[in-house]
């Protein structure tokens, strides 16, 4: 029942993301970079209509063609690639003003996007025509897309204005002595049912010659036995001047004695019709949809435009900011420890059998004079009590607490009230330490405001791909974000695997706390609200086993997001809080930095990465692949460069680099998914308990052979 | 020298650990039906708005019909 749940929430997912993908390609192609305005050449020399054919063409069967001229003295003017919501009103204005006809070829998502001006157009009169969806030459696309364009384009008519047309002006067509053959073939296959209406006079207004020019472009020729079709342009560009000169060649031309029609009434067709009911509710759904993708687009841009300016400071601010806890810590360093309290390590133990005898070795070679060390059986259903009593006859100071099984917090807990020692440091059982860890992660207790100190946990088993990806990730977290939160005072995680605590910090929150997942995120944050300074002591290696496959990766990393959910969830109330100062002395900022931090690049982000990746997919296909490309480009070189500075400051080899690009397309999609997976468990209640991860023993792998060695 | 020692611990008789990590969990069942309403709600909407989009495109191809 549970797995069914469960395979529901991801077809909700999946129903939800397809249908947001899906809207976002809508608003991709209706909004992608439509076709500048413009005409075809004057004249070709292999005109496919005779000389003095006429500018509307009709075809018949057998591939025939008919062209027909508008009566004499009648002059039809025309306007392309419209609507637009300032130039189309201006021209409107000046054919109502003069009571003169027009036809306006408008192109499909414009319609979609202002609807009420093709209203306007048809209430006044005037005839409307298709000029394709997306202003395409027709003769480069293929027929589908073509056809589409066309038929999409009369839904949006239909929609905006209850009418279909059967004229159409192909984009880049001028004349009818500039038609070529392959024009003609294609009109005829695509556009069969459509007059297909040229023009015999190119006012060329779209090159923007100056008024004048557009008049003596536009003006009928002098003695023409014909009527005039005129085209000029109300979108796709600044049109004042047309908008003048339409005014000139409307006076002019009157003077001339012509009369003013629109294309239908020149060549006696019912050009335009009432839409059917099917096509009409054809159109309302393309204009529901296209609205809902737009709404959904401009929602998602503003969220990326905030989360991209949010990132690009957050790594600045780290660059600088790790530079100088870097700084300070080397300073700290080499100085001889004045302050030696004693120290209980404590080791909550379940079924680690296979590497908890590495731990508690790797304890005892410890430099540290005054440790107590106690391993805390959680009822373990391997061998782990019996590898711990083995260890008796080697390690000094060594005590086996053994408990039936409660949980991590609760052992610990367990540990912790049969610890003496002043300073209590807690570590995974499947982390070794270096000689020097617990020395150093002592030293910051010197400072009376210092509640709890982090560790640098590392990855030991970084052997293979899934290993170099964790490895980098750590090495980025601690190295970075640890030490921009040691610096600001708002440390949000000390983690499991190593972290030092004041007794009387662990004593006042009453040990570690059993209510969320992320027992370690919780406790830090209780810490950090109580006033405590939390440091972060990056000399302080502990190599811990990261899961090696992709199904225990994504059980470790569900709890910890569902964990760190649950943590922020806990500590909502202090989201916003003003700086505690606490009994040390310390000011802390998780309030007003640490927990807001935490939601955005901790849930938000995770939360929208997989909308990003499709965005940036929907750039490469419709608007500019060139700047999409450079965006992913900057973004990709910026984690290059801050995963480069975080290994150089840890000591570690550049070289593993080379697996951060498969990062950006593999690793990075699952963790993403692994969030949104929590999300949904932790808005539908779902209960998530720990699930063991299988142990290799491998943590202390790199340690041997790392070239930061066992002393740093 | 070895100081080692071991001291096993009785499970607690009383102590429950039902809220041990519980926050969010549903106890009642009331937040399973809700969202399995929404759920159900959200899903209906997304695909009659999928439905809408392939209609529009399938209505769509084909030559140009000047309806």
């Amino acid at each position: 029942m549970r797995g069914l749940v469960a395979q529901l929430r991801w077809f909700v997912v999946a129903i939800v993301g397809t249908a947001f993908v899906a809207s976002l390609f809508v608003a991709g192609y209706t909004h992608r970079l439509i076709g500048d305005s413009g005409t075809g050449p004057a004249s070709t020399a292999r005109s496919a209509l005779p000389p003095g054919a006429g500018p509307v063409l009709t075809f018949g069967a057998r591939n025939s063609v008919r062209t027909q001229n508008l009566p004499p003295h009648t002059v039809a003017l025309t306007f392309d690639d419209g609507p637009d919501p300032t130039w189309t009103p201006q021209i409107l204005r000046v054919l109502s003003q003069a009571h003169v006809p027009a036809t306006f070829f408008v192109v499909g998502s414009r319609v979609l996007d202002h609807p009420g001006l093709v209203r306007a157009e048809v209430r006044a009169g005037d005839a409307i025509g298709v000029h394709t969806f997306t202003h395409i030459d027709l003769t480069s696309h293929s027929v589908t897309q073509d056809g589409i364009e066309l038929s999409l384009t009369e839904k949006a008519i239909a929609s905006a204005a209850g009418i279909t047309s059967s004229l159409l002006r192909p984009p880049y067509s001028a004349t009818p002595d500039a038609v070529t053959p392959a024009d003609l073939a294609r009109w005829q296959k695509v556009a069969s049912a459509f007059h297909i209406v040229l023009a015999t006079r190119d006012s060329e207004d779209w090159q923007r010659p100056g008024v004048a020019q557009i008049v003596r472009n536009a003006l009928p020729r002098p003695g023409s036995s014909t009527g005039t079709v005129i085209m000029f342009h109300d979108g796709g560009g600044n049109r004042a001047e047309t908008v003048a000169a339409v005014r000139t060649v409307i006076r002019l031309a009157r003077q001339q004695g012509y009369r003013f029609v629109t294309v239908p009434q020149a060549i006696h067709r019912a050009a335009m019709a009432p839409a059917t009911r099917t096509v009409r509710w054809e159109g309302d759904a393309l204009f529901l949809a296209e609205r809902i993708a737009i709404w959904l687009s401009r929602v998602l841009g503003l969220c990326l435009l905030l989360l991209t300016a949010l990132s690009v400071l957050r790594a600045a601010l780290m660059v600088v900011v790790a530079h100088r806890q870097r700084r300070r810590e080397t300073r700290q360093a080499p100085r001889p420890l004045p302050f030696m309290p004693s120290v209980s390590v404590i080791v909550p133990a379940f079924n680690e059998e296979v590497g908890i005898a590495s731990t508690v070795l790797s304890l005892a070679r410890s430099d540290y004079p005054r440790l107590e060390i106690i391993v805390v059986d959680d009822g373990s259903t391997d061998g782990t009590a019996g590898m711990v009593a083995t260890l008796r006859d080697r390690v000094s100071s060594l005590r086996l607490v053994r408990q039936p099984n409660s949980g991590k917090a609760r052992a610990l807990n367990r540990g912790i009230a049969q610890s003496s020692g002043q300073i209590l440091v807690l570590i995974d059982g499947d982390t070794v330490v270096e000689p020097d860890t617990i020395s150093r992660i002592v030293a910051p207790f010197a400072d009376p405001g210092v509640g709890a100190v982090s560790g640098n946990a590392k990855v030991g088993n970084r052997g293979g791909l899934l290993g170099r990806w964790q490895h980098i990730e750590y090495v980025m977290g601690f190295n970075l974000d640890r030490r921009l939160f040691d610096l600001t005072n708002c440390m949000q995680t000390v983690p499991g695997a190593i972290g030092a605590f004041r007794r009387d910090v662990l004593r006042a929150t009453r040990g570690v706390p059993t209510e969320t997942l992320a027992e370690d995120t919780d406790l830090t944050i209780t810490i950090g609200l109580m006033g405590w300074r939390i440091a972060y002591q990056g000399t302080a290696r502990a190599w811990t086993e990261a899961p090696s496959t992709l199904r225990g990766l994504w059980r470790q990393r569900y709890r910890w997001a569902y964990g760190t959910m649950q943590a922020a969830w806990k500590h909502r109330r202090a989201i916003g809080s003003p700086a505690v100062t606490g009994p040390g002395g310390a000011t802390t900022r998780l309030g007003r930095i640490g927990l807001p931090y935490l939601l955005v690049f901790g849930v938000l982000l995770p939360l929208l990465g997989p909308l990003v990746d499709v965005f940036m997919v929907v750039g490469l296909v419709f608007t500019s692949p060139t700047e999409t490309l450079l965006l992913w480009g900057v973004f990709n070189a910026m984690q290059f460069g801050l995963a480069a500075y975080a290994l150089w400051l840890d000591g570690e080899r550049l070289r593993t680099l080379w697996a951060l690009p498969i990062q950006q397309i593999v690793y990075r999609q699952v963790m993403y998914l692994v969030v949104v997976e929590a999300a949904l468990g932790a808005l539908t209640g779902r209960r998530l308990r720990w699930h063991k991860l299988a142990r290799t023993g491998s943590a202390g792998e790199a340690l041997e052979a790392s070239p930061v060695g066992s002393s740093g | 020298m070895s100081t080692m020692s071991t001291i096993s611990v009785e499970p607690p008789e009383v102590q429950s650990h039902a809220s041990d990590g519980a926050i969010f969990v549903d106890q009642t069942g009331v937040r399973r039906r809700v969202w399995a309403v929404l759920g159900t709600t959200v899903s209906l909407a997304a695909l009659a708005y999928l439905a809408l989009l392939v209609a529009a495109v399938l209505t769509s191809t084909g030559p140009g019909s000047a309806s």
